[in-house]
């Protein structure tokens, strides 16, 4: 192989362009797929995914990836990076996370993430308003379903 | 923001705690229906068995209160640290009439007491709470003359059942034998003839549920025929030592003592040492024994420390015994030889009460909340599969029919 084709493009929905190493951007099974079906040459259009969010994604991927002889790093070194790594993220940027996880279908970032989301949400109802679910119970029907999980309001 | 799609949203929830989904499901028809789908309690106890927790019970006079905490991860370094936590209040479990309940077993998520009375009563009633939503269920009475009662809860992870063992024994070695299964509908106890006569010791909280096969400890009668009980020769006599306690190591079975002075120690500040024993070959009754020095530590005399259990990472944890809560926690790690202690507070202006006593508090390491065991409707749904395999099939109590 060479030294070009050891190299893929990654290009985000605002049109900006990252150069990062293969074994980095196969962590993508979506990107994995792709190059498979070789369906696209060398640069990648990724159209759900900001560059803002893609830079992040990159970072995750290059710190996990396997690359040749660096296999040095401890699974708690990379536990503490990823602790690191999501804790000063506010909820958006981590759906932003999530979705882009999703879409590039990367189990372990969409993992990481889901959990960090469930981390940071310190009350339910801020949660609820987060996810703008709106209440269409009828009165009659909130009391009853409120009856039968009153368990759950119970300090 | 884009929205999530809702099985994305869904995988978020799994991850929450317990009364976030009761909460959640007050939201909308949609999230009801999707909160109380079986995919998604199924979803919630898989996660919910990765992120296993500290689980505090207190007997209250009438009443008991569970509480629970995170379990702490192990250090990152490897110095003996101090960590603070704080315990939620899950529910309580309190009977109409004020009926007073005894602790008897606990198998996953669930807990098993049995009814008091202080005057002479010709029956024995069993209740299973589940005490992430403290829903319960009264089993049927049972009539017998027999006064003292043995009983054990297990899960039999094939079946994905539910079972009480009931043993009703006298001063003799006289048991009747019971077994009940939970299920919907109507339960009824079940009379089943043990192929050994034997009787089991002590307390009955001292049973152990691991891969379908009930543990306790029991004295033998004699040595009939081997079928689906089976004795597993004890590593020592348990009238050797104060404290000891079945425990699982690791997927084995093993037999853990209390704290007692080295017998090499100095004079000056004497050395705690305790040790396990672990069940190998079950075939071979083979028990390595393990020999522990317990790390010098400032908190821990022998008289005021006891086992609680394992957790699944093989840290063993100890709990402090006297207080009105278990103010500390410890975790040993046998591999390291390293111990953390934990404080847990647990606040909640029930516990002022006085009815709250002493040494009313009981610890529980790997407690797993469960949405699934619905007690209103007496209903049990079908239970996770777990991974693990029946390996002492050949053993298996529980499905003795």
């Amino acid at each position: 192989m060479s030294k070009s084709e050891k190299k893929i493009v990654l290009k985000s929905l605002d049109n900006e362009a990252f150069e990062v190493e293969k074994a980095v951007a196969l962590q993508s099974q979506t990107i994995w797929v792709m190059c498979e079906d070789k369906c696209v040459g060398n640069e990648i259009p990724l159209e759900n995914v900001t560059g803002q969010i893609l830079a992040k994604v990159i970072d995750y991927c290059k710190k996990h990836a396997v690359v040749d002889g660096d296999g040095d790093e401890s699974s708690e070194e990379l536990k503490n990076w990823d602790t690191e790594f999501t804790k000063n993220m506010d909820q958006s940027t981590l759906f932003n996370m999530i979705l882009a996880a999703n879409y590039l279908n990367i189990k372990s970032l969409l993992n990481l993430t889901c959990q960090a989301v469930a981390d940071k949400t310190k009350t339910i109802d801020e949660f609820h308003t987060f996810l703008n679910i709106e209440n269409n119970f009828t009165p009659e029907e909130e009391a009853q379903i409120c009856q039968e999980n009153l368990w759950a309001f119970d300090d | 923001m884009d929205s999530l799609p809702i099985d994305l949203i869904r995988d978020i929830f799994s991850r929450l705690p317990a009364k976030s989904i009761g909460r959640s499901r007050c939201v909308s028809r949609q999230w009801e229906s999707i909160l109380c789908r079986q995919d998604f309690t199924e979803l919630f106890l898989t996660r919910s068995s990765a992120r296993p927790r500290l689980f505090f019970a207190f007997k209250g006079y009438q009443k008991w209160h569970f509480f629970s905490s995170p379990q702490p991860h192990s250090p990152h370094d490897r110095s003996s640290s101090s960590l603070v936590v704080e315990a939620d209040s899950h529910s309580q479990l309190k009977l109409p009439g004020g009926m007073r309940l005894d602790f008897c077993s606990r198998a996953y998520g669930l807990f098993c007491f049995r009814l008091v009375s202080n005057q002479y009563v010709d029956t024995v009633q069993h209740v299973i709470c589940n005490p992430t939503t403290g829903q319960y269920t009264i089993l049927p009475k049972l009539r017998t003359n027999r006064q003292r009662w043995y009983s054990f809860l297990g899960f039999d992870p094939i079946d994905k059942q539910f079972k009480v063992l009931l043993c009703m024994a006298e001063l003799s070695f006289e048991c009747d034998y019971r077994i009940l299964t939970l299920e919907t509908g109507k339960m009824c106890w079940r009379k089943i003839k043990p192929p050994l006569t034997h009787h089991p010791a002590a307390d009955s909280s001292q049973g152990i549920c691991i891969d379908g096969v009930l543990y306790y400890f029991a004295q033998e009668y004699k040595n009939p025929c081997l079928k689906k009980f089976m004795f597993i020769n004890a590593p020592l006599s348990i009238y050797e030592w104060d404290v000891i306690k079945l425990i699982n190591y690791k997927g084995k079975l093993a037999v853990i003592s209390g704290l007692r002075n080295s017998t090499t120690g100095s004079d000056e500040r004497p050395i705690l040492e305790f040790f396990v024993w672990v069940l190998e070959y079950y075939e071979f009754q083979e028990w390595s024994q393990y020999a522990y020095t317990f790390p010098d530590h400032n908190f821990i005399d022998r008289y005021n420390v006891f086992v609680v259990g394992v957790t699944t990472k093989g840290e063993i944890n100890f709990s402090k015994k006297y207080g009105r809560t278990p103010d500390y926690v410890f975790y040993f790690n046998p591999e390291s030889n390293t111990l953390r202690s934990v404080e847990i507070q647990v606040n909640h202006e029930v516990l002022d009460h006085r009815s709250y006593t002493r040494d009313g508090a009981s610890t529980f390491v790997d407690h797993v909340e469960d949405l699934n065991f619905d007690m209103r409707a007496h209903l049990l749904q079908d239970r996770l599969r777990f991974e693990s395999i029946n390996k002492f099939d050949a053993l298996s109590l529980l499905d003795y029919d």
